[in-house]
Order: structure tokens, then sequence, then C-alpha cells
């Protein structure tokens, strides 16, 4: 698990890139799994939440511009898939 | 309490070891396959009489149609005798096609005598019903419900097991027997009285028929007091239920069973035609009541008496007909269900050794036919018959193929007897197909193809199954990661708290995920999360809409789609209550998420419950749960 202070950092890194793709999204939080290899990237559109996942050392080795590239990929991966089945989670 | 009332009706669970006590002698074997067969005896020489009655001149034939019926159920009990020696393993008619003719003449002959069953178990309860109610009219508005009960009584004797239920219904069907035997002896004694009385016209003109409706005729009458050999087949499908030697038994049982039901169909068969008998068309009485009155008289003190113990021990083995069908039914329905053509809980022995699914279906489907028919028999009966020859004809025809194929002793002659088994039998089924057809047996055209479809269904569920999770192609089990994915409500709980426990105890990447839909501030659940529980993630979503289950659910999905080597388990923290009616007063969000990810592929539900009011806590931890 990120230190708080990690966390809070990465957050205020992306949360200007995120911005930038879509302003519609909001970042809600940041987590990095046991093998500390992968991050994800808790967003959220509207009611949808959205997860983009990111290889740790990525994140660490980009440039801002690159990391906002690939972060713009991921979301918009995520968001052509929530559209291709929008009512198959529907309770 | 279940437990309890389930003892008391069903009586205690037998050891698997104790099914050979369960088999049956041929004494108790009578009374089990014989009643539907016995039974008969009770409407086929009326059904023959009703017939005849459109040409009066004619009536005279029905002993001798009675006896061309006998002749053909002796070739049939004959025919039926080297099937049960070919196959002891039992099966009837569905094993012998199958094996034979090739699996679609086996799922013909099975679907025919299945809906056989059903139909058998319906008519006889409401022939039955019908018998009382003519007593006691009164009870004419409660006749779907009398049916109801008195196939919830046979369901339940018979689910006590076999024996039982033979004991159970032994003394009607001897009483039966005896009470018609008495009635033929006495009436063969007095019927030279009779002989003198003058003939008895139909009502009605006897019209001037031609030769060929006059053919036409004879076969109607003939087709219809086929209804005799109804239940013959039953004894092949349960051979595996007698005593050792399963085979000399069971064919001595048929053997005499055949003897009885010819006898008795031709002693009532002469007596109706030597007492002039007329069945009434407003069915006020039947034929065997009116025979019973004539030979025993119903104002003579004794002999009134057994003119009343005739049409109860009638009535009560119209009712117990139906427990043949409670013994085939579930047998052959458990030889299917190994073959996979119903569902396989079909083929399982219940506490009492018998297959207590076989005989439940029966009864519901024995129920429902009564319940949308308002107990109806009528509407049922030309279904019937033509069930039970197809399935005859099939069996006969496949034995035929058995011998050809055969090499033993004796297989010429066997042959012989087959061969002209299945002509006979065949021909009579097409000629009640002809007579019949407009009086509902075109319904077999729909039901027969309709239960074989659901067959075929059934079989491709189970080869579809097999082949999706047969090892032929699997190598062994991967090394998965594993994230679990917690829902918390708002309000931070002690559930939730064994709820991460557990899921801390099965992986390291634990998330924990909240909804807010705005009735609580988020923060109040942020500072106690950070309070007790340090290294799991919470993450708060906002709901605009106010659903908590939407984007919970969409979450998962995220989560799952993360990594393609990740399994995903959403463990659900739940408190049960002490009482049911507690339960209408809270969300049930557990149960909603758990009924939307029930299919869902590739996600496993955890349910951690807390049984509320069960158990004291004194020392502030939870006791853990998991299922």
């Amino acid at each position: 698990m990120l230190s708080e202070e990690r966390r809070e950092k990465i957050l205020r890194r992306v949360e200007p890139l995120l911005r930038a793709v879509d302003p519609d999204v909001r970042l809600i939080d940041v987590i990095l799994d046991s093998t500390r290899e992968q991050l994800a990237f808790v967003m959220q559109k509207g009611e949808w939440p959205i997860v983009v996942g990111l290889n740790w050392l990525d994140y660490v080795s980009h440039r801002d511009d690159e990391l906002r590239e690939q972060l713009a990929a991921g979301l918009a991966r995520r968001l052509e898939k929530a559209r291709s089945k929008p009512a198959e989670e529907e309770p | 309490m279940l437990p309890r009332v389930k003892r008391f009706l069903l009586g205690s669970p037998l050891r698997t070891t104790e099914l050979h006590e369960q088999k049956l002698s041929k004494k108790a074997a009578l009374t089990v396959f014989a009643s539907d067969n016995l039974s008969s005896n009770a409407y086929a020489t009326e059904e023959i009489l009703l017939v005849l009655m459109a040409a009066p001149a004619l009536l005279h034939y029905a002993f001798p149609i009675s006896i061309c019926i006998v002749a053909l159920l002796t070739i049939v009990v004959l025919s039926y005798g080297q099937l049960i020696r070919a196959y002891p393993s039992g099966g009837g008619a569905y094993t012998v096609a199958k094996e034979n003719l090739g699996v679609g003449a086996g799922l013909v002959a099975a679907a025919a005598l299945l809906i056989d069953y059903i139909l058998t178990v319906a008519v006889s309860v409401a022939a039955g019903v019908a018998a009382i109610v003519s007593a006691f009219p009164v009870l004419l508005p409660y006749r779907t419900l009398l049916g109801a009960l008195a196939i919830a009584i046979l369901t339940l004797v018979n689910l006590r097991g076999a024996r039982e239920s033979a004991r159970a219904f032994a003394p009607p069907v001897y009483t039966f027997l005896v009470t018609i035997y008495a009635l033929i002896l006495v009436g063969l004694y007095r019927s030279g009285e009779a002989s003198g009385a003058p003939p008895v016209t139909a009502p009605g003109d006897a019209p001037n028929l031609s030769q060929l409706a006059l053919i036409f005729l004879l076969c109607r009458a003939f087709a219809h007091g086929c209804v005799a050999l109804t239940g013959v087949e039953a004894i092949s499908n349960g051979v595996q239920a007698f005593q050792p030697p399963v085979v000399r038994n069971a064919q001595i049982t048929m053997y005499i069973m055949a003897v009885i039901l010819g006898s008795l169909f031709l002693g009532l068969s002469y007596l109706a035609t030597e007492f002039r008998i007329l069945p009434k068309l407003d069915g006020s009485e039947t034929v065997v009541s009116q025979i019973a009155r004539q030979v025993f008289g119903v104002s003579v003190p004794g002999w009134g008496l057994l003119y009343y113990l005739t049409q109860f021990s009638t009535m009560a083995i119209l009712i117990l007909a139906a427990n043949t069908s409670y013994a085939g039914f579930p047998r052959l329905a458990s030889i299917l269900a190994a073959d996979r053509f119903v569902p396989r809980q079909l083929a399982n022995l219940g506490d009492r050794l018998v297959f207590s699914n076989g005989i439940i279906v029966l009864g519901m489907a024995a129920l429902a036919l009564i319940w949308a028919f308002g107990g109806n028999v009528h509407a049922l009966i030309p279904l019937y018959a033509i069930g039970v020859f197809l399935s005859f004809t099939l069996s006969q025809s496949g034995l035929v193929v058995h011998w050809l194929r055969s090499h033993e002793a004796g297989r010429w002659w066997r042959f012989g007897l087959n061969a002209l088994g299945a002509l006979t039998t065949g021909l009579v089924l097409l000629i009640i197909a002809v007579v019949k057809f407009q009086e509902g047996a075109w319904l077999v055209v729909v039901a027969v193809p309709a239960v074989m479809l659901l067959f075929w269904k059934t079989r491709r569920h189970y080869f579809e199954l097999q082949t999706e999770l047969t090892l032929s192609d699997f190598e062994k089990p991967r090394v998965a990661r594993h994230t679990v994915i917690v829902p918390v409500p708002i309000h931070l709980n002690r559930v939730v708290l064994t709820a991460i426990e557990y899921a801390k105890s099965i992986s390291r990447d634990v998330i924990a995920v909240t909804v807010n839909t705005g009735e609580a501030k988020a923060e109040t659940l942020l500072h106690n999360w950070k309070k007790f529980v340090e290294d799991v993630p919470l993450i708060v979503l906002d709901s605009p809409y106010r659903s908590v289950a939407r984007p919970l659910l969409r979450f998962i999905g995220e989560i799952e789609d993360l990594r393609p080597d990740d399994k995903v388990t959403v463990v659900l923290p739940e408190f049960v209550p002490k009482r049911w009616w507690h339960n209408l007063l809270h969300n049930q969000t557990s149960l909603i998420l758990k009924g939307a990810l029930l299919f869902r592929p590739g996600i496993v539900v955890t349910s951690v419950p807390h049984h509320l009011g069960g158990t004291r806590v004194t020392q502030g931890r939870e006791p853990r749960h998991a299922q």
C-alpha cells in the first residue's frame, strides 16, 4: 500500500494531466498492488467509475507529456468499452 | 422442526445396505405393479358397450370383442415375459427400443410412457374421486381438492418406501379381487335366471349400417376396450424392484396379473352380456355397479353389504391404480437420468431408498393436470391408450431385432413370439390412432415430440457441460494473482471489519469500496477507516443518482479488467437477523449484489455472515465465519 505522502504526491502530479485529457473525469484515488509493479488510477466520470492501470516503472520514468498520453490512451480504451456495454452491469 | 416433520411423515432414513430389504415379494409386487392394470376392469367392459350402443344389434359382440382383447393380452404378456428375460435390469420399452432400434425410437417409447404414467395418476385419481362424488354429491364442488388430497397421500405413502406402499395398498387391492371374483361366481350361478329376461334395447333407433361402418364400429369398440391393457408394461420397467431371482419372480407376477385381469375382464363382459346391461349415458351408474346390483341386490341384508363392498373396493382400486405409475415413473426417469436425458437428480435414491425426486415430479405433474382439467377425466383418456400401445409396439419390434442378433438357443421361437406381438400391437396402435384421432389422440403428435425435445435439450446441456469441464486439455492449475474487493456501507461496523479480516487472510491485494449517495458524510467513514484499518485502501465512489449497486458493479468490472491474470473475489459482509421478518427492515444490498454477480464469469462471490443475536460477544472481537 502506498504511504499517504507518496499517494498525495502521485495524485498531485496526475490530476492536472488528467484534467487536460478530459475535464469531466475526476481522479479519486491511486492504488499500488502488492508486487509494487502496477498502479491503478481510480477515476469517475459522472456515475461511472473507471480504473486505468499503469506500470510503476513507466510512471517514474515517463515525462509528463508521455504520462498524459498513456493515461489518455488508457482512459479512451475504458470509455470505449463502457460505451460498448452500457447496460450489462445494471442490476 | 422441518426435519422432525419430515421424519414423522416419511419415517427414518434407511441405510443403503438396507436396499435389498426393500425389494418386493411377488405378493407385494402384485399390489404395487398390478393395481393400474387390474383397475381397468372397472371401466373396460363399459367402454366397449358404450361404442356398441350406437348399434344395439351388435351389443352381443361385447363378449367376443373381450375374448379378442384377452387374446391380445396373452400375446403382449408372453412377449413382455421375453423382454424381462432379455433385459433383467429393467427399463422396459425404452431400453429395448434404444438398444435395438436406436436412441430416437427409445426416446419415443420413453416419452410415451412418461406421459402415460402421468395420465394414469391423473385419470385414476379423477375417476376414483368421481366415484366418491357419485355416492356423495355434496362433495362435487370439492372435486379438484379431493383429487389433490388423494395425490398428496399417494405421493407421501410412496415416499415412505416401496415396501410400506405395498403394505398400505395391499388390503384394498385384494379386497377388490375377492369381491369381483365373488361377483362373477355368484353372477354366473344366477345368469341362468337372467338369460330368460327380455332383451334390453339401447335408447334411439338402431342405425342401418353399411359393411364398412359395421367394421369401423367393431374396431372402435375393440380400440376402446384395449384400455384394459394399460399398465401391463409396468412390471418390465421395474424388474429390479423384485426379490431375487428377479427375472423369474417378475415373470410369474406378470403372468398372475394377466390371468387375473383376463378372467375378471371376461367374467364381467360375459355377465354384462348375459344380464343385458347397458351403460348409462348420463354417467349416473357404472356397468360394474349395475352388474353388482343385479347379482347381489341391495335390498337383501348381507348381499347388499357385498354390493357396497364391491363399489367401495372398486373406488379404492381406481385411486390406487395411480400407484403403479408411482412405481414405474420414478424407475424409468432414473434410467433416463442415468443416460442424461432428464435431470440427474431423478436418479438419486432418497432417504427411504426410493427415487424420491421422481415420485415428487410425478405427483406435481399429475396435480397440475387435475387442476388444469378440473378433475375431468374424459379430456385426458384419448391420450392414454395410444401411448401404451406405442411403447408396446416399439419394445416388441426392438425384441425382434434383439433375437435376430442373438445366438442363444430358442431364439427363433422367441423371435416369432415377439414378431407376433409387434404386429398385433402395431395393428392395434393403428386402429386406436384412427378411431380415436378426433377424440384427442392427435395430442400425442404434439406431446411426444415436445417431451423428446426436452430430452435432447437436457442431454445437450450435459454434453456441453462435460465438454467444458473436461480435463483433457487442462495442464495444471496456474498461479494467479488475486484481488479481493470488499464493498462497505457508508457507516463502518463490526461486520465490515470481520469481512476485511477475512479478505486479508486470502489475499495481499484487498480494496475496500463504498458508494456515497449523499445521505451521510464520507469524511466520518474515512476517519474511522484510518483508525481501524491501516493497510487496506478505501475507495469512495460518488453516486449522483443515489444508486449503490450500479457504481459498485461497474467498479468491480473495472478491477476485473485491470489485469488478465487477476482473479477477483468480492467479499460481502452480511448480517443474518435472528427473525426472518427482520430482513424486511434492511436494504438487502448484499443480496442484490450477489444476484447481479452470480452470472458474471470470472468473479467469485463470498459472504461473510454475522448472525445477529446468535453469539454473545464478550471481549469485543467477533467470531469469524465464512461461507
